[in-house]
Parts: structure tokens; sequence; C-alpha cells
């Protein structure tokens, strides 16, 4: 990851901006959701990113330590992920480059889920993933 | 799956840095989803990742009307195949 900040480094220009977009670590709630009602049905377990993403904070210090780069500003926002069916939520889980894991499991939330379809027309599935953004002006 | 229906990650970029007119390179592209959601505003934009399949997914995808300032490039990042100085912004996305 130094590694590629410097790259980074290298191929920006005078003033040049680094921009870093990466979700939190946050173990976000699995919500279904019907035209009137918003239900925590259990959370997605992203531990397994954590290595990288401390890997990655310490890449980012080691750059501004070495005056690289200065902070330039930062902010946080809501990304949400909307699916049609456990099966869809699950696959895309577990196509991430860190997969991610249904708690307390896929066959629960299921369960959630075709009681709330059982009573309502439309039903789907939210995530809100923390995503963390921070711009870095080259020195 | 619909992502981000809302457009905020988008604003969110738009809100913190100057994307107009800027030579941006997006590290971890993936297959281009972020990409095309901002690819009109810079004047052009190279995304590179280190994945063929998902570079092949990002260049069958792209818009017409952004192949003119998009560019999908098989790289990776601790090795850009770029010059010095060749981008105003660059933007890890979610590959850091």
């Amino acid at each position: 990851m130094v590694d590629a900040l410097q790259e980074a480094r290298r191929t920006l220009d005078a003033n040049g901006t680094l921009v870093d977009l990466r979700p939190a670590i946050c173990r976000p709630d699995i919500e279904v959701l019907t035209s009137n009602q918003t239900i925590v049905v259990g959370a997605v377990d992203d531990s397994s990113a954590a290595g990288d993403s401390k890997a990655a904070d310490a890449a980012i210090r080691r750059g501004l330590a070495a005056g690289w780069f200065v902070s330039r500003c930062n902010s946080e926002f809501d990304f949400e992920h909307y699916w049609d069916s456990v099966s869809e939520m699950t696959s895309y889980l577990g196509s991430r480059r860190h997969p991610m894991f249904v708690l307390p499991s896929a066959a629960e939330v299921q369960k959630a889920y075709d009681a709330m379809a059982a009573a309502n027309e439309a039903v789907r599935l939210r995530c809100r993933w923390r995503v963390m953004l921070n711009f870095y002006l080259l020195l | 799956m619909i992502q981000d229906p809302r457009g905020v990650e988008v604003r969110a970029l738009f809100a913190a840095a100057e994307f107009s007119r800027a030579r941006v390179l997006e590290v971890g592209c993936g297959d281009g989803r972020l990409t095309f959601r901002y690819g009109s505003v810079p004047d052009t934009v190279i995304g590179i990742e280190p994945s063929a399949d998902l570079l092949v997914s990002a260049r069958t995808a792209c818009p017409a009307n952004l192949r003119g300032q998009v560019t999908f490039v098989q790289a990776t990042a601790p090795a850009l195949p770029f010059r010095d100085s060749a981008f105003d912004i660059v933007l890890f996305a979610k590959s850091l």
C-alpha cells in the first residue's frame, strides 16, 4: 500500500489531490423494507476486511509523516445497497474482495424476509454501509 | 441489486474536489460502477483494475457517451504505467 501511495504521488501533478474512498468496518444492519415498515433482521459481518483497512490507515499515516501529502478534508456518508432477495444479497456479499457473511445466519434472515413477504406486496433488503472519504493534497 | 440510488457517493466526491476539467486516475475501478457515475465530468478518466474479467465488464458496460473520455487499463497500483505528473486526481476507490 505504501508503494501504491508512492506511485500515486509520482503520477499526480503539482497540487494534485489523492482521494481515499473506503467503507468503514461497521457491521451494518440488514433491514427488510416494506411500504410502511423497516425492520432489522440481521447484520453483515465485514470483519474480514479489517486487516487491510488497518494497513491502509498505516500507509496513509506513513505518507503524511513523510510529508508526501497533507490532509485536506474528510467526510462520511451512508452507502445504501438494496436487494430483492436473500440469495441475491448473499451472492453479492460472498463475491467481495473480502467475503462477508450474514449474521446470525442467511437462514434466519430468510425466515424473517419470508414472514414479511407473506404479509406485504413489495419487500426489499437493505444495508447501509458507512463510507469514509478522505482528501489529501500533494505537497 | 441497486447501489446508492440517491447518488450520495458522487455528491460527496464532487463536494470536496474539483473534478471538472480534471485528469482523473481511478485505482481499482472494478466493473466501472463508480466510474460511469462521475465519468462525464472530468476531461479524462483512466480506470485501472488488475482483474481481466472485471475490465471486460467495464469496457462492455461503458456508456457510448463516455467512450471518448473514459479508458480502462489492466494495471496494479504499486506499478502505475503512466508518466510523472499525469493526473490531477488519483482516486483510490475502495482499493487502498
